[in-house]
């Protein structure tokens, strides 16, 4: 009788090990919640333009942190920074014109820097529709879109996109010489993050 | 170092070095999959659209803002022209230097948002060199057309104009037509239907005699079509083309494929290779295989060099290469410096070195 409690607790152990969601990666052996931080990244801006075609806004200055909570259903803890003022096109008069004419940068820090925060996933490993709040050009509104999630040694791999309405942020209308570009742009983030520690330590190196 | 063989490596392009003026297919790599975006014409070349020069000027070492800039973006620009004075020296080897002159007047007259009437014409000097070996200076009213565009993506041309190719790198074109097409205009008076999007391009077409053809038995009347497809994130697009046509002297069918693929904002390829079936009214048949592929590297906006391979054979026939490297320098939106080196391989190999310098006013 006693040999069989040992032995359904311990399938119960083996089970639950098995299961035991991936989010426990970033997660201390304490059980409190790891910071990740994004060891390096790409974002980039897909702008169609009305007439047809696109381009893209791209820029590596994605830094910021994000706590990796076991419940899903609690946003991550951390905020996810990207400075505007980087942004490229290919076509330097275009990147000023985005820069300084659309994004306004030269007016302060919430229009230099676009900033999500309050990131819900609806888990941590592979495809996940996921919600953020993204702050940008001064306003603030939530967006959604898809995520792919992959562990990668310490840390995690995310590929990320989600659609943009430029006028729902209050930028002005992009255009130039009679060609525009559409209301809807696309965002995609792809980055690399690494438990904070890690991160540390590797800087210091 | 590094910078020593920086360079290096940049004078040694420029040594070598150009490629045509009129048309930059190469723009596939900043994610114009569409020559309708910046030209008139949506088959590319030609003038430009208000937003096509204000790409051009942002595109040299002094880039700027174009004279318009501050016209309201819905404002109808009645008058778009430019004029080209291209002053060329041509090295053969082993020959002596020859100078050129050519000027080139390009407009389109809007008589309304829908319609434009598309004019351009060249006066090229005869080929000069030291011993005043000379011709006779050309006058051609090369194109003239009317274009109706109902709608965004549609577009009915209408006169005498360039036919519609993958490419439509004139340079590429005139090296196979004087093989694969001989002693036909090559700007016959032609109707053709453009639609485009975001995805696709089509262009449909008749055309028949302007009467520059050399002689009437190469009076051609022909239809053909041109389509492409935007298949990876606006930075590649694939197509075919077809064509077929009759005259007196002679049957032809043209079956190609196309390629423009931008890698990256810096390189790319194009490609465009296509076959040729000729049946001669003497009876004899010709099958040509003409191909253009070329690799283009642009650090920076203003300095485009590219490596061109074109090939052009004929089955039981003779075959012809060429290796055009070039490098072309935009100084300012009005003076263009291009530097090219022509190597043609065929029953008698030639050399040709090339500078250029481009004039423009608009």
């Amino acid at each position: 009788m006693a040999s069989n409690r040992i032995m359904s607790t311990c399938t119960t152990v083996l089970v639950g090990l098995f299961l035991l969601p991936l989010p426990t990666r970033a997660q201390d052996a304490d059980g409190a919640q790891t910071k990740l931080r994004v060891m390096n990244a790409q974002v980039s801006v897909l702008c169609p333009l009305t007439i047809g075609g696109s381009f893209e806004a791209r820029t590596k200055a994605l830094s910021g942190q994000v706590g990796m909570a076991p419940d899903t259903a609690q946003p991550l803890d951390g905020d996810l920074a990207v400075d505007l003022q980087t942004l490229e096109t290919g076509i330097g008069l275009r990147d000023e014109h985005l820069r300084k004419k659309y994004l306004e940068v030269e007016r302060g820090p919430t229009y230099a820097q676009a900033h999500l925060r309050n990131i819900r996933v609806e888990k941590l490993a592979g495809k996940t529709p996921f919600r953020a709040v993204l702050m940008l050009h001064g306003q603030t509104k939530e967006v959604t879109g898809t995520a792919d999630i992959k562990p990668e040694g310490d840390g995690y791999r995310l590929n990320a996109s989600f659609p943009v309405r430029v006028s729902e942020f209050g930028i002005p209308e992009p255009t130039y010489l009679g060609v525009g570009v559409k209301d809807e742009v696309t965002v995609r983030v792809n980055l690399n993050a690494a438990p904070a520690a890690v991160a540390t330590s590797g800087r210091s190196k | 170092m590094s910078k020593i063989m920086m360079s290096a490596l940049l004078v040694l392009s420029l040594l070598l070095a150009a490629r045509p003026a009129d048309a930059y297919p190469n723009m596939i790599r900043l994610g114009y999959t569409s020559c309708a975006t910046c030209h008139v014409s949506p088959q590319g070349g030609g003038v430009l659209t208000r937003y096509g020069r204000g790409i051009d000027y942002a595109q040299t070492i002094r880039s700027g803002e174009p004279p318009d800039a501050e016209v309201p973006n819905d404002a109808l620009t009645r008058f778009l022209y430019d004029v080209r004075l291209q002053m060329s020296v041509d090295h053969p080897q082993g020959g002596a230097e020859e100078y050129s002159f050519n000027t080139n007047f390009r407009t389109a007259v809007a008589v309304n948002a829908q319609n434009r009437l598309v004019y351009a014409f060249g006066v090229r000097s005869p080929a000069l060199t030291l011993n005043r070996r000379m011709g006779a200076a050309s006058l051609g009213m090369s194109r003239l057309y009317w274009m109706y565009q109902p709608k965004d993506g549609v577009a009915l041309v209408v006169g005498r104009d360039d036919l519609p190719t993958g490419l439509g790198l004139p340079g590429a074109n005139a090296f196979y037509r004087s093989v694969n097409n001989p002693n036909v205009s090559s700007t016959p008076t032609q109707a053709k239907v453009f639609w485009w999007n975001r995805r696709w391009q089509v262009a449909t077409y008749a055309y028949g005699p302007d009467g520059n053809e050399t002689q009437p038995q190469f009076e051609a009347r022909g239809a053909g079509a041109m389509g492409g497809v935007n298949v990876w994130k606006d930075r590649a697009v694939v197509g075919l083309t077809t064509r077929v046509s009759k005259a007196d002297a002679f049957d032809r069918r043209n079956a190609g494929v196309f390629a423009r693929v931008g890698f990256t904002e810096h390189v790319g390829v194009l490609a465009e290779h296509d076959v040729t079936e000729r049946e001669l009214n003497t009876g004899r048949r010709l099958t040509h295989i003409a191909g253009h592929a070329e690799a283009f590297f642009v650090p920076w906006n203003w300095l485009q060099t590219a490596l061109a391979a074109e090939h052009l054979n004929t089955t039981g026939g003779a075959s012809t290469y060429r290796l055009s490297p070039s490098v072309e320098v935009r100084l300012t939106p009005n003076f263009r410096l291009q530097f090219s080196s022509r190597s043609v391989y065929a029953d008698t190999d030639s050399r040709t070195y090339s500078i250029q310098l481009q004039v423009k006013a608009e």
